[in-house]
């Protein structure tokens, strides 16, 4: 261990070099294109975004996009959807990486215990648990399913399906096994990374969006920021689940 | 509005006094998510409405049921608050 100490230590910073060159090579580039640091604003993501218009409801053939890349890109009705599963998608994928790191260390550092105190709880909270779970899941389905058209999306739609999952610990003693979680949460991370390797292949950039858009504003448009709010949603959602099953669950 | 959004934040900004100085940890929680949930109120009132859901799902709900099943989980371990 002590022997290869000295070997990881050369690895990084041979590592840190190379992220230096390339850090420099992107901020001094000469190139013709644009640039890291370059201001000019047409050639940005809000100006195509804050010319964009979604027409008169009234005529369906003019809710169309009508300044950036039609057909695929600017979907979205939401602007800051678009924004951030889109445009921004690495960020949101960081983010959620975060989150699996979170619900990890919960799952590393949290023992299983038995619960101590036995009472059960009162009939008027076992009735009404189960109809607040079954609301609070819907409405974490709308709120992601309807991520590309209203506020909200994966996250928040995702932690309120979470606290669904939440309130039955109220109510009843419940075992917690997290494989259900495990399998859930693996395969939705395996899903992002595969819409981003597809946007690779047929777009040219990581996790852009390849899908046709359709309407504007209708339910069933922007296919791929549906779908990958959807996963978003899934993955949160069984993140959260498992921090909260490794705090309250049962042996 | 402007006058709204101003009680609000002021009461906010009581809130966030209160939970510093409160002397018990149970009691503390409870001012915290009930000042997270005037701030999902403040967000809703500045029209970020996605913030806001994720603050009243996040910050007053999962936050303030961790926050208690810690405190219970270090009670059966043996800790007491008043030591």
């Amino acid at each position: 261990m002590r022997r290869n100490e000295s070997l990881i230590h050369i690895a990084a910073f041979l590592l840190v070099i190379g992220l230096s060159a390339v850090l420099y090579a992107v901020f001094t580039d000469t190139r013709p294109g644009l640039k890291a640091l370059d201001a000019s604003l047409k050639e940005r993501v809000s100006y195509h975004y804050l010319l964009k218009t979604a027409g008169n409801p009234a005529q369906p053939a003019e809710r169309k996009v009508t300044v950036g890349k039609s057909g695929y890109e600017d979907g979205s009705a939401n602007i800051v959807t678009a924004i951030v599963v889109d445009y921004r998608a690495l960020d949101t994928l960081g983010e959620v990486l975060v989150l699996f790191a979170a619900s990890a260390g919960v799952g590393l550092l949290m023992s299983k215990r038995k619960r101590k105190i036995e009472t059960e709880a009162s009939p008027i909270v076992t009735t009404a648990v189960p109809m607040i779970m079954l609301f609070a899941v819907v409405v974490g389905l709308y709120i992601i399913f309807h991520g590309h058209l209203s506020p909200g999306g994966g996250f928040p739609g995702g932690a309120i399906i979470a606290s669904a999952y939440m309130i039955q610990f109220l109510a009843f003693r419940k075992k917690f096994s997290g494989n259900l979680f495990k399998i859930l949460e693996s395969l939705a991370g395996l899903g992002i990374l595969g819409m981003g390797l597809a946007g690779l292949y047929t777009e040219g950039s990581f996790l852009a969006n390849f899908l046709p858009t359709g309407e504007l504003g209708a339910v069933f448009s922007a296919a791929g920021i549906m779908i990958l709010y959807a996963l978003i949603g899934i993955k949160v959602a069984s993140e959260l689940s498992s921090i909260i099953g490794h705090f309250i669950g049962e042996k | 509005m402007i006058y709204w959004i101003a009680a609000v934040g002021i009461f906010l900004f009581l809130g966030g006094i209160t939970v510093i100085f409160q002397k018990s940890i149970k009691n503390a929680v409870i001012t915290f998510g009930i000042v997270s949930i005037t701030s999902s109120l403040m967000f809703a009132m500045m029209k970020a409405y996605d913030v806001a859901i994720t603050e009243a799902s996040i910050g007053a709900v999962l936050t303030t049921a961790l926050f208690f099943w810690t405190i219970k989980r270090l009670e059966e371990e043996g800790y007491n608050e008043k030591k």
